[in-house]
């Protein structure tokens, strides 16, 4: 099969676009709004983008891109390097092992799942904290944190879709 | 067919390779995360290096994104304000009249401190040198506090300047790239503050929980502090100055004996927008003592 340089840019694009639009929400969720009150109970949209893609499309996020992606947002976050990550892979490989049992299902026992699955991953993130920090942590914000991200998921699911319908059905 | 057998046979042993190279590759992200964390608490200079390029990479595009943002608050301000136009008016009166009091007061105090100063033959504190900074970046982690700011060391920032508001103490700056530089909250898990506490002032240590309140820790268990007691930096530790004011006592331990001490700082978490970072030469003074120290 033989393709022209620009089909092979177009492909190449179209394979960067979830790992892109991650990075684009990492750094949107990064700029100084004025909810910093809420700032404790941001959402963790990059537990969205491993869960969707990973379900969807693993082969458009591969595990070293979850590294890579979980490594930024580690270092951008101002603390410890390393929770972030080791929680991301984790659930990456959760995800791959059951995505055939996840994906036959409707949105809602999708999101159902995603609510299971982030539960257990902030309790990993928080544990994950506590061992970096070597001292306990408040709780609060973490949960708020999982219940923000499971609220939220609706939203960014339907943003993920929409791209995988416009830029990616073809490849 | 005989040309068949080998492409077949690759594949076959090649497909069990692929599994396995992608195990072990996955085995060693996850391992390599996992040492990353058990580090964090050990002063990595790559990590931090790695954090400063990044900042600095990521800092004039989030510059650009946060510029819309604050024109919108300050317009919401505008809003604001304008409504409570008259009734602020009144009060600002109030208080202007109470304040000028107190200026003049303050002078007398002023040239009282000076001549006693003259008197003792005390050296002058440190000229500081300041620099103003936008925030462009909070990250709203759950797990930690520190904000992003586009100055760096080409602006004259460095590591310890102390970031303040109108209103008070922020935290320091502990990151520091060409072009941006971080600053850790007073209400980051990883900040201790040495304070003084009250008229009398008594030590403490102000303690992050990465709740909006800070905790004072480590108070001589005999003396009683008040609820409204004011906490000033203490200048121990050659970090800051003594005297920044950073906020007030607002909760003390009742019954249970072993609940903290709540600090509620001048600082309004929300409205973050321009820092304040002062240099006040100490770390250079406390190299430069160092240096000047016979060999350890």
């Amino acid at each position: 099969m033989l393709m022209t340089a620009l089909q092979k840019i177009d492909r190449w694009t179209r394979y960067c676009l979830p790992a892109v639009v991650a990075l684009g929400f990492l750094l949107l969720a990064m700029v100084p709004i004025r909810l910093t009150a809420l700032a404790p109970i941001s959402p963790w949209i990059l537990l969205i983008v491993v869960y969707f893609w990973t379900a969807h499309r693993p082969d458009l996020l591969p595990v070293w891109a979850v590294f890579v992606l979980g490594l930024l947002s580690d270092l951008l976050s101002g603390g410890p390097v390393g929770p972030g990550t080791f929680t991301l892979l984790l659930v990456a490989a959760a995800v791959r092992s059951q995505r055939r049992h996840i994906l036959p299902h409707s949105f809602i026992v999708q999101w159902v799942v995603f609510a299971l699955l982030a539960v257990l991953a902030e309790a990993l993130l928080f544990l994950s904290y506590v061992v970096a920090y070597r001292s306990l942590l408040p709780v609060e914000p973490a949960a708020f944190q999982a219940l923000m991200t499971i609220a939220i998921y609706p939203c960014v699911a339907w943003i993920f879709v929409q791209i995988q319908y416009a830029f990616l059905r073809q490849i | 067919m005989p040309l068949m057998q080998r492409p077949v046979s690759i594949a076959k042993i090649a497909t069990p390779l692929r599994a396995w190279a992608g195990r072990i590759g996955f085995a060693f992200l996850v391992a390599f995360a996992f040492s990353l964390m058990l580090l964090s608490r050990a002063d990595v200079g790559v990590i931090d290096r790695t954090r400063a390029s990044l900042d600095d990479a990521i800092a004039p595009l989030l510059d650009a994104l946060s510029r819309p943002v604050t024109t919108v608050n300050s317009i919401v301000d505008y809003a604001e304000e304008m409504a409570a136009l008259r009734a602020e008016n009144a009060e600002l009166r109030a208080e202007n009249e109470q304040l000028l009091t107190w200026q003049a007061r303050t002078r007398e105090l002023q040239a009282e401190n000076q001549r006693l100063a003259e008197l003792l033959n005390l050296t002058p504190d440190p000229q500081a040198r300041s620099v103003t900074a936008r925030v462009i970046g909070d990250q709203g982690g759950a797990f930690a506090r520190s904000l992003l700011l586009g100055a760096g060391r080409n602006q004259g920032v460095d590591r310890g300047q102390a970031a303040l508001t109108g209103d008070g103490l922020a935290g320091r700056v502990v990151g520091i790239g060409d072009r941006s530089s971080r600053v850790l909250l007073l209400s980051d898990l990883n900040s201790r503050i040495p304070v003084l506490v009250g008229e009398q002032r008594h030590r403490a240590v102000l303690v992050g929980n990465n709740a909006p309140d800070p905790l004072l820790r480590y108070v001589d268990p005999d003396v009683s502090l008040q609820p409204g007691d004011f906490v000033v930096t203490s200048g121990e530790g050659g970090i800051f100055p003594n005297g920044l004011p950073i906020g007030r006592v607002s909760a003390l331990p009742g019954s249970e004996s072993e609940r903290p001490t709540v600090v509620r700082p001048f600082v309004n978490w929300d409205r973050l927008e321009v820092l304040r970072l002062v240099d006040y030469g100490l770390e250079r003074e406390r190299d430069a003592q160092l240096a000047d120290s016979p060999a350890r």
